[in-house]
């Protein structure tokens, strides 16, 4: 373990597919000192992926949920006083009383699945648990399970370069309304189904990434396991890369009504590129010559690469160093030059890449708390197409 | 010994006049903005409690003398164990090992009390007996009945597939 040069890194990716367009926006260059390959630095790369919503998998339509909740939880009430045991039970009383507030103090200590257990007990609790209304209890109760999970102490997006100098930002709540507290706990849930060392996804990748349980819970740790130097890997590295089998668009967190976001947060030690590769086919090794390249050499590949702090797109490098891309893909000259492969939608599936062996990554799917507050990045306006702030 | 500290007494429902020290009283910030608000007249002051019955205002009181003594743990969430006494100290699980009625009504007096500790350490014994459970077994524990029809009862499981996936 190489004690480097620390740094960290951020890079929201954000495509939409409505338009074709690629640009960058540098946000601030302190960050990215450029890092030789052998030097070991730390990143912390943090990947986001946009779609507007025509083209993405929309949250669960609330509407056929609604309507039904709606009329029964009038029935609920009324059934609640005739139907409920007069009995010894602490919560049939708070339940007939009405007291949502306190079903409230006591669903918060509960975890989404015993949440979605408690709403299939009776109408009384589904009628808290509803998420039909924003203003509903319900709402506010995943509000709370979705802070308390995801966001922590997490109270304010802090700015890179505050994120860079440890400083923290003073507080501003999120706007409770703006969001379906609910459908984020669940999409977030799923991915902590989906990214475990268990499930037949993670199996089934290559072998020369070690992929195990995350040393932090919930997140994924991929190790380069590749065979010791040669006098090949000595000159070029041993690089494997490694091609998650999940169509971003179904890691996509529901988070507001304009746009869905699908980020990936990754902590990386060595030489490591991530990005989003065109296909969901896993890199091959070529005799000694290794195919496993860096995300963004390859043609439909485009990666942010650790070392150089530069974006790479189908092999050329982009020039343009961290920053926030929206590859919106209008017809644009510069995109269509350093992306001779880009396509509408092309670019679905995350990628990383790992330079040498030992060299090791931590990945974070949404399982775990994001260092980014991209709850509060979502709620800023789209980031206009054409700028180019370098 | 302690000439600085005064008491004042907590009238319950019943008209039971309990005395307790300020420092005890004051956890409550119901009665902590009463005082406030009236100002510092005379020592013997009392704070009726109305929707508070004695044999709960003495757990309460209970609850806070200790709570001063050993501040309970924070209990973090959500919730890790299904046992209370895996969260916070044994006198606090202990204070909790009762009966749903009194459990019931001490929420109701922590919530009206205000007293946050006590509302945490309540609630979270009650979702405890939630914990881990399936919807019948909660329906047992705390005596409800399924009024859900089985359309219904489809539907709101097909809402939450997702659940028994992995």
């Amino acid at each position: 373990m190489k004690e480097g040069t620390t740094g960290i890194v951020a890079l929201l990716i954000s495509i939409s597919l409505a338009h074709h367009f690629l640009h960058s926006s540098v946000v601030s260059e302190v960050l990215f000192p450029p890092l030789a390959f052998i030097l070991s630095s730390f990143l912390l790369v943090l990947l986001g992926v946009q779609y507007f919503m025509g083209n993405c998998q929309k949250p669960q339509s609330p509407t056929s949920i609604s309507s039904s909740t709606g009329s029964s939880s009038e029935e609920a009430q009324k059934d609640k006083t005739q139907k409920m045991p007069s009995g010894d039970s602490v919560f049939s009383k708070f339940l007939i009383l009405e007291r949502d507030d306190i079903s409230v103090e006591i669903f918060q200590w509960l975890d989404s699945r015993d949440l979605v257990a408690c709403s299939q007990v009776s109408k009384g609790f589904r009628h808290v648990l509803r998420t039909s209304s924003n203003h509903a209890p319900g709402n506010f109760l995943w509000y709370c399970l979705y802070c308390t999970k995801y966001r922590a102490k997490f109270v304010t997006p802090p700015s890179f370069e505050a994120l860079l100098q440890g400083t923290t930002c003073s507080n501003t709540e999120l706007p409770l309304d703006a969001f379906s507290w609910k459908e984020l706990v669940l999409q977030r849930q799923r991915s902590a189904n989906y990214f475990t060392p268990g499930h037949p996804c993670i199996r089934a990748l290559p072998t020369e990434l070690q992929i195990a349980a995350g040393t932090q819970p919930g997140m994924l740790d991929i190790v380069n396991t590749t065979r010791p130097p040669t006098q090949y890997t000595v000159l070029f590295g041993s690089m494997s890369a490694v091609v998650f089998q999940r169509h971003v668009r179904d890691m996509a967190l529901p988070l507001s009504n304009r746009r869905s976001i699908a980020y990936i947060e990754l902590y990386v030690r060595g030489g490591g590129s991530c990005g989003l590769v065109s296909s969901g086919r896993q890199p091959r090794t070529f005799g000694r010559q290794a195919l496993n390249a860096h995300i963004g050499w390859a043609p439909g590949s485009i990666g942010y690469h650790g070392d150089a702090g530069y974006i790479f797109c189908c092999s050329e490098e982009d020039g343009r160093q961290f920053g926030t891309i929206s590859m919106t893909g209008e017809s644009s000259e510069a995109s269509a030059r350093t992306c001779p492969g880009f396509a509408k939608g092309t670019y679905c599936y995350f990628a990383v890449c790992l330079h040498d062996q030992e060299e090791f990554c931590s990945v974070n799917f949404g399982t775990q708390r994001f260092v980014f507050d991209i709850e509060k990045y979502s709620q800023l306006p789209l980031p206009t197409e054409t700028t180019l702030q370098l | 010994m302690d000439v600085e500290e005064s008491t004042i007494n907590l009238v319950s429902a019943e008209g039971d006049s309990s005395p307790v020290p300020l420092s005890v009283a004051k956890m409550s910030e119901l009665v902590r903005s009463m005082m406030d608000e009236e100002a510092e007249d005379d020592d013997v002051k009392e704070i009726p409690l109305p929707n508070v019955k004695s044999q709960v205002l003495h757990k309460v009181i209970e609850f806070c003398e200790h709570h001063l003594k050993e501040p309970m743990t924070e209990i973090e969430k959500p919730l890790k164990s299904n046992s209370m006494s895996d969260v916070v100290q044994k006198f606090y699980a202990d204070f909790v090992d009762i009966e749903q009625v009194l459990l019931f009504e001490l929420i109701l007096a922590a919530n009206y009390m205000d007293i946050k500790p006590l509302l945490d350490l309540t609630c979270a014994t009650v979702a405890s007996m939630i914990k881990g459970k399936t919807p019948e077994d909660i329906r047992t524990t705390f005596n409800i009945t399924n009024d859900f029809s089985p359309e219904e009862e489809a539907q709101v499981r097909e809402e939450n597939k997702w659940c028994e996936e992995a």
